[in-house]
């Protein structure tokens, strides 16, 4: 297999349902990392899961807010989940 | 070929994908940083808890990873599609997705003593690698925007 092959939109895995879906999720990564600052104000040391620009659901532990969409029936994968660090931090890998 | 990775503002990139492997049923969202300091892509603790992944399957890298905490072992993930949004064809007018397909991706597990750091890196999101930003020769940093395109 090739190192990247373009897939077409008629590709079946890639149906329009998918698509969508991945410019929703890319929107809400995109609004979270653009709103850290005034997100912390609320869910600082949390992680929050965001779907379409809102947080949906808040938790300490990233095992709870899974269990938590579960719970309510709802898909991980349908979720932007991130966590709220209390301060800016700087990457260092 | 074009990617469009989102700055923050400390100025890295950061590009949504979808992970697809064996252990998935179907693409799932990740959330990956642009580091060239990595030479694999990495999926970090959170991400592994997240994806559901089951590391007791992996084998070990036969390679140790250098990290700023220390050397650890990751687990390998094999066969990884990699699935982001590009820009391609004449003035990269066409817009589809591009599968990067990866022989294996490095796995940290989110409690593994031995495998992992002391500390639980948490709301690090996983590491886009060399391995796949290799591929792209022109890097472009706009206001908001890092460029990522290939020759």
């Amino acid at each position: 297999m090739a190192l990247v092959e373009i897939k077409k939109k008629t590709d079946s895995t890639f149906n329009k349902e998918l698509m969508e879906k991945y410019h929703r999720l890319r929107e809400d990564f995109l609004w979270i990392i653009a709103n850290k600052d005034k997100l912390r104000t609320k869910y600082a040391k949390k992680y929050i899961a965001v779907e379409n620009k809102k947080v949906k659901y808040a938790s300490t532990t990233i095992e709870s807010i899974i269990s938590k969409i579960l719970r309510a029936n709802r898909n991980v994968e349908d979720f932007a989940i991130e966590y709220i660090e209390e301060h800016p931090t700087n990457l260092l890998f | 070929m074009q990617v469009i990775a989102g700055l923050d503002t400390t100025r890295h990139g950061h590009i949504i994908a979808y992970i697809m492997c064996s252990q998935f049923t179907g693409p799932k969202p990740l959330h990956l940083i642009v580091d060239t300091g990595s030479s694999i892509t990495t999926l970090l603790g959170d991400d592994v808890t997240r994806l559901s992944i089951n590391c007791g399957v992996l084998q070990r890298s036969s390679t140790p990873s250098l990290t700023a905490s220390g050397i650890i072992t990751p687990f390998l993930l094999p066969n990884v599609q990699l699935i982001m949004d590009v820009s391609h064809g004449w003035l990269n007018r066409k817009r589809d997705f591009a599968s990067f397909n990866l022989a294996n991706i490095n796995c940290m597990p989110p409690t593994h003593p031995q495998l992992m750091t002391q500390q639980r890196i948490r709301g690090a999101c996983s590491l886009l690698g060399m391995d796949v930003l290799g591929h792209f020769s022109k890097w472009k940093f706009t206001r908001t925007q890092l460029i990522l395109e290939t020759e």
